[in-house]
């Protein structure tokens, strides 16, 4: 099946910003609210690949790529199984953004976890 | 590596021409107006290969190499250049979110293609510094760029190490230091590459 194909240079900015809208221009937040979360979903219920394109960039802040891919389970309740799944990125720029956003994901779900309350509790 | 090969094939000539003079000291060709000695007139043509030798292959080879570190050189004085014009940045407060978040991977892609160069030229140079360079980059766009996750976005932490504002930054006396001895430290790294590259 086709996979979905997204370029945060392209479909999104050349100048990713910083991490919440409140702080300015295409923040981390705005990226995951107008294009990552439907793109996800959508991979996700259509049991397609998400290939996500990090090329292409001026440069990305620290935080815009914590709250675009940990935000995913943080405030979009989605799950960290699923994600991993569908989850498809390529970086030939930057390529330890790879295992940056692996684990921004991985800490998303561990304090999810921590916070989530057990079973019979 | 292309010097060896000259010097190797030199050297496979000098050897000929002296084997050659021993075996058949008196070995001459009849020839109308001289004798002409097999093993003189190899020493002869070695003379002549060595003297075109080294007057412009090897001498076309060392320019060649001394260029190729120039430009070397001249990028990573660019890469430098950034971060030399980031420090004093920094000290001011609201400095542009695009500008410093873009200084990290600049000096990375400078230094990537440095790397790719050297590796082009047949230059060695120590892979640890690349590492080391790199792992320094990761933390200063960590420091330059990282804010906490707060629940609620409007909230606002006076005491914050660094505030983000309408696309402008902001670092408070304790991140700016940590922000300049990673400036520092960097510098120190490009520094130690290009003495690698010189006397490479």
């Amino acid at each position: 099946m086709e996979p979905i194909r997204v370029s945060i240079a392209t479909d999104f900015s050349l100048t990713p910003g910083p991490r919440y809208r409140i702080e300015g221009d295409f923040s981390g937040q705005e990226f995951r609210e107008t294009i990552l979360k439907e793109a996800m979903e959508n991979a996700i219920i259509g049991n397609r690949k998400l290939v996500m394109n990090l090329d292409g960039t001026a440069g990305y802040g620290t935080s815009f790529l914590e709250e675009a891919f940990g935000g995913l389970i943080r405030e979009d309740n989605l799950s960290f199984d699923l994600i991993n799944k569908c989850l498809e990125i390529i970086s030939e720029e930057e390529p330890f953004l790879i295992d940056d956003v692996k684990e921004y994901l991985q800490s998303a779900n561990v304090e999810k976890l921590k916070t989530t309350p057990k079973d019979g509790k | 590596m292309a010097n060896k090969w000259y010097v190797t094939l030199f050297a496979l000539i000098l050897i000929t021409a002296a084997t050659v003079y021993c075996v058949y000291p008196y070995f001459s060709c009849n020839q109308k107006y001289a004798d002409v000695n097999i093993a003189e007139g190899l020493i002869i043509i070695t003379t002549i290969f060595s003297a075109y030798w080294v007057s412009t292959v090897l001498s076309n080879n060392s320019q060649h190499v001394r260029y190729q570190k120039e430009i070397l050189i001249r990028e990573l004085d660019e890469s430098s250049l950034f971060l030399e014009k980031l420090a004093p940045e920094i000290q001011k407060n609201d400095i542009n979110f695009f500008y410093v978040s873009s200084i990290p991977k600049r000096v990375r892609m400078k230094i990537k293609t440095v790397y790719q160069l050297l590796d082009k030229c047949k230059i060695s140079a120590e892979k640890n510094i690349k590492r080391e360079i790199y792992a320094l980059l990761e933390d200063l766009n960590k420091l330059l760029t990282e804010t906490p996750i707060v629940k609620s976005s409007v909230k606002t932490n006076e005491s914050a190490e660094i505030t983000i504002k309408e696309n402008t930054i902001s670092y408070n006396e304790n991140r700016k230091r940590k922000i300049e001895l990673k400036i520092d430290k960097i510098k120190t790294q490009v520094v130690l590459l290009k003495f690698e590259i010189i006397k490479a």
